[in-house]
């Protein structure tokens, strides 16, 4: 299971912090760039969750310029659980609650980083 | 019992016997066939991508970066004595050709077998553009892990045996395409330098008997991927 943010490319990066003072407009295929450490956060939080919940799963998550992530103006993370060309997916359903838990829980905790961070 | 009735008979059995002895060699060719299938873009690799030989060309001890025998999500590097050009077009295009077609075993491919790479050029900055058929975006299996390490095995590749090469392009039959099978960006460039980033292990697929809610594995931090710019 793996967890995936976007990789610095040397963009400027915004902090929470200052995300009140971002500019209104962006490009809209730049508009992960004010998120990546926030994303990375998040990114880290879920990755070891899944680590915990499923043997195997790295602990740190991987930077990849996934293509979906580049145009979300929020902290934003994507996750494999398996290759699409699995045969049979019905292994795959049976980890759904896991999954929604490990994720619910990461959730949770970033929220507490964000909104520190934020303020 | 009639003359013609003995004749028809002898016939048969004639031709019988006959059978009996072509069937072996007919089975033989029938399972050489079905288990050498040959596409149509195999059979034109054949006839377009010849292999490229130059008056430069000397063997040595390239590193190929094909997926792990033992670890089948990561990429390995694997040394092979390939003819390589002195010029860094011509011993990039030998390279790509080889990392397509000379894979060790199937299974350690990285990108379909009927790839063809189309056109390679290397600006003066040290931007390298590599242009692939059509094949390789439509064959890979769509997936991050899949995509980045089609894109890793080839800019490793590149960067452990071509010293100009800074940063790489990726087209597409001639095209910028947005994601190479559904998810990895190609808009941008790949640095193709350090061969030693190979990819991180991976996360094996997912089996109800693995989930173990309590322990972690051990596992390994995957270093970063190289992105696009």
């Amino acid at each position: 299971m793996r967890v995936y943010s976007l990789p610095q490319d040397g963009a400027p990066v915004v902090t929470a912090a200052a995300i009140s003072a971002r500019p209104a407009l962006v490009r809209w295929d730049r508009a992960q760039q004010g998120y990546l450490d926030l994303s990375r956060k998040l990114a880290e939080l879920i990755q070891i969750q899944m680590a915990q919940r499923f043997r195997g799963s790295p602990e740190i998550p991987t930077a990849a310029a996934v293509r979906q992530l580049r145009t979300i103006a929020a902290p934003a993370v994507a996750i494999e659980v398996s290759s699409v060309s699995l045969p049979d997916r019905a292994p795959l359903d049976k980890m759904a609650p896991v999954l929604a838990d490990g994720v619910a829980r990461a959730v949770a905790a970033f929220r507490l980083v964000y909104e520190t961070g934020a303020k | 019992m009639s003359r013609g009735l003995k004749t028809t008979i002898a016939i048969l059995f004639v031709l019988v016997v006959f059978g009996l002895i072509t069937l072996p060699s007919l089975r033989q060719a029938i399972q050489r066939i079905s288990g050498n299938p040959r596409t149509e873009e195999q059979s034109r690799r054949e006839v377009m991508q010849i292999p490229i030989s130059t008056p430069t060309d000397v063997k040595v001890q390239a590193q190929v970066y094909w997926l792990s025998a033992t670890s089948p999500g990561s990429l390995e590097a694997t040394t092979i004595e390939l003819p390589l050009s002195a010029d860094p077009v011509e011993r990039s295009k030998q390279l790509l050709i080889a990392l397509i077609a000379d894979a060790p075993a199937p299974n350690q491919r990285t990108m379909p077998p009927d790839a063809l790479l189309l056109a390679f050029y290397l600006q003066p900055d040290g931007t390298a553009v590599a242009d692939f058929s059509d094949a390789l975006s439509a064959e890979i299996p769509s997936g991050i892990q899949n995509e980045q390490l089609v894109v890793d095995s080839i800019a490793q590749t590149l960067g452990a045996n071509v010293n100009l090469i800074r940063q790489l392009k990726i087209l597409i039959h001639g095209q910028e395409v947005e994601t190479l099978a559904g998810h990895l960006d190609l808009s941008g460039l790949f640095t193709g330098s350090s061969a030693s980033a190979a990819a991180a292990p991976v996360a094996q697929p997912l089996d109800p008997g693995q989930i173990n809610p309590t322990t972690s594995s051990p596992a390994q931090p995957a270093p970063a991927k190289r992105a696009p710019k």
